[in-house]
């Protein structure tokens, strides 16, 4: 058992993969460059060091090019963890992710698998709109992907192995204010949570949730940083006498709803906190289970907190008013007792 | 603001009201005190006073129409309040609008002008589902409770807070898995009187079933006298009839001042398959027997056996304890028996 961050956890996750199975090797921009970041965020630090630059490998700045080779090894048997600098990034593959990857299992019959993982980081983190967004939403809508959140760095090891292994494509949001990156690459306000993290073998399910914290009064989910919003405002609440229970979904695609509804029958309250934008995003698809399924549980009307459906600012103080902060989070809890 | 005209009470044993005539058109203005309609009961014609003086309208009921005691048939409303032709009966607007070019006289009474809509548009109740389902599973009336919820919704902890005021309300503790007891009790009563006041109960267009009969006074005595579930909660009747699925139930308003034509209405409407709180009222005597108690029922029963003249008829009660207690349910009994044998006693009730 082991203290680390969740730049260490991937890291970690990545090395033992790549020991127990030589197809897994690692494609991306600037993952192994000599005397580089490992990527964007340190994730791939040193590997190159032990696996070699095939193995951890290096392409031109080329996202549907990197994206097509990491697809088309998968089909071929390889099993590919792609890394994608910025998330938003992720559009200039789109036709490779969308069209491709989460459709081959399907129109071949079974017959082709796509054993792929891309790393995408997310969040906003002062460096303009296009580099800032949260994709969680628009990857949860294309079926045949599988989509994972990890937000603490047990959960980071966990779920990266448990998507190496996985037979379809997987993609792994991560953000960019819980990675805990050192030296130049480390990002200004980021929480860096450090956990345990077990030396051995292990995976997280794909698919299962956690509570976090367990109350009775009021349901809220959230998600890699909201996650962290949730769990503050749950504590200020909890000087108030309002106990609420504070869900991470860890899997966004196949979501566990049960868990989610489980805790809605019991509190009969319902606070959604994302960073996506509102319209089309990823609270209201939640808000929607919930309203179908559990509706004469529901006490209040469902609150979703979300960014505003305008583009990610660069000016810090307005990023702060972006994002759902811990008072916006306690605001809407109190506005439904 | 505008005065309701209402039917009048006319005690017990009026069952049905008709309206005769109008002695005053929409639009007219009225006089308190001087005669506005004539209604018809089964003893005689009577002439119904303007209960304010301004103008009739709201007129809702024709000549010929059979009312119910203390519905809103009219309002008469203050001079320039009405509107000038009869509204449609749901039209609250019409009686804002003169109200603003009178301006000047704007009444300072703004609670009595809410009220004063209410007959005519009720105002909407929002209860979350989550405590609609728990107001509903204990019975808790919902118009007496207070809303504390965000935006003036009523919610869970308003229910809670008023079952807690009524303890009799509480739900009783997860029933025992234990042996059940039901009992039955019978008893036999003299149809002699209840046929004669049968045939007193002749309305002008309907004359009812002896069983229909035995169910107001049934009725009657149960508004009067409440039978409680040992949880304290107040047991409704339902009207129960055996179809091919099992049983089939009509709930049956409590109210002592039901009529004849009321329940007659209620049961002529299209029965439910569920019944869960009170006792459900089964004609034996329709199948041309004197007592049954099915055994599977899952609400205590009261069966009413052949009523003919010159023979005694059978009442029985089946129930389990944890419904109905037997020693209530033979002391109700007794008396229900006793009414019966002197439906006189009825009027006193």
């Amino acid at each position: 058992m082991s203290q680390m961050s969740i730049a260490q956890a991937l890291r970690q996750a990545i090395r033992e993969e790549m020991l127990r199975d030589e197809r897994v090797y690692c494609i991306g921009e600037d993952i192994g460059v000599p005397g580089g970041f490992g990527g964007a965020f340190t994730v791939t630090l040193g590997l190159s060091d032990e696996f070699g630059r095939e193995r951890i490998l290096d392409t031109p700045i080329s996202e549907i090019g990197l994206a097509g080779v990491a697809i088309g090894s998968a089909c071929a048997g390889m099993r590919p963890i792609a890394d994608v600098q910025y998330g938003d990034f992720l559009f200039c593959m789109m036709d490779q992710l969308a069209n491709q990857a989460a459709k081959m299992r399907y129109m071949s019959g079974g017959t082709i698998k796509v054993p792929m993982v891309m790393r995408a980081p997310v969040g906003s983190t002062s460096r303009g709109a296009q580099h800032a967004q949260s994709l969680e939403a628009f990857f949860t809508h294309i079926p045949g992907l599988k989509v994972v959140a990890p937000a603490t760095a047990y959960d980071a090891k966990g779920l990266l192995k448990a998507a190496v292994r996985d037979d379809n494509p997987v993609i792994v949001f991560e953000h960019k204010l819980l990675y805990g990156s050192k030296g130049p690459r480390s990002e200004r306000g980021a929480l860096s949570p450090i956990g345990e993290v077990p030396d051995d073998d292990y995976i997280v399910p794909i698919g299962k949730g956690i509570i976090r914290r367990k109350g009775k009064d009021v349901t809220i989910v959230g998600k890699l940083l909201t996650l962290y919003r949730a769990l503050g405002a749950a504590d200020e609440l909890a000087k108030e006498g309002i106990e609420a229970e504070v869900i991470d979904p860890r899997t966004l695609v196949p979501l566990d709803k049960d868990l989610i509804l489980e805790s809605v029958r019991k509190t009969g309250r319902l606070v959604i906190v994302e960073e996506d934008n509102l319209t089309g995003g990823w609270a209201g698809d939640i808000a929607a289970i919930v309203a179908e399924e559990a509706f004469y549980w529901l006490d209040t009307p469902i609150k979703r907190l979300s960014a505003p459906d305008a583009p990610a600012p660069f000016a810090p103080v307005l990023e702060q008013l972006y994002v759902p902060s811990v008072a916006n989070v306690v605001q809407a809890v109190k506005s439904l007792f | 603001m505008p005065k309701q005209v209402l039917v009048p009470p006319l005690g017990t044993t009026v069952d049905t009201i008709t309206l005769v005539e109008w002695l005053k058109q929409p639009g007219e203005a009225v006089t308190h005190g001087e005669p506005l309609f004539v209604i018809e009961t089964d003893k005689a014609n009577l002439d119904v006073e303007a209960p304010a003086t301004g103008i009739l309208t709201q007129v809702s009921a024709q000549p010929g129409d059979e009312l119910t005691a203390l519905t809103v048939i009219a309002l008469i409303a203050e001079e320039g309040e009405a509107p000038k032709t009869p509204a449609p009966a749901t039209a609250s607007a019409p009686a804002a609008e003169p109200a603003e070019v009178q301006a000047p006289v704007a009444k300072p009474e703004p609670a009595a002008a809410v009220s004063s809509s209410a007959p005519i548009c009720r105002e909407r109740v929002f209860i979350s589902p989550r405590a609609r389902r728990l107001a509903e599973a204990h019975n808790v009336p919902i118009a007496g409770l207070v809303a504390t919820g965000p935006e003036g919704a009523i919610i869970e902890r308003d229910v809670r807070a008023w079952l807690e005021a009524h303890p009799a309300s509480m739900p009783a503790a997860p029933a025992q898995t234990a042996v059940s007891a039901r009992y039955t009790l019978q008893a036999e009563f003299d149809p002699a009187e209840l046929l004669d006041w049968q045939d007193a109960l002749r309305t002008s267009k309907r004359q009812p079933s002896i069983l229909q009969v035995v169910l107001l006074t049934a009725l009657r005595m149960l508004a009067a006298e409440p039978l409680n579930a040992p949880d304290g909660s107040e047991l409704g009747l339902a009207m129960a009839e055996l179809s091919d699925t099992g049983l089939r139930y009509r709930p049956l308003p409590l109210a002592s001042a039901l009529n004849m034509a009321r329940l007659q209405k209620v049961l002529e409407t299209e029965p439910q398959e569920a019944f869960s709180q009170g006792i459900a009222l089964l004609d034996a005597g329709a199948l041309g027997l004197d007592v049954l108690t099915p055994s599977d029922a899952s609400v205590p029963m009261i069966s009413i056996g052949r009523v003919r003249r010159g023979r005694p008829a059978w009442l029985s009660v089946s129930a389990d304890p944890s419904a109905l207690s037997a020693l209530q349910a033979a002391s109700w009994l007794a008396r229900l028996v006793n009414l019966l044998d002197d439906p006189q006693q009825v009027l006193a009730i």
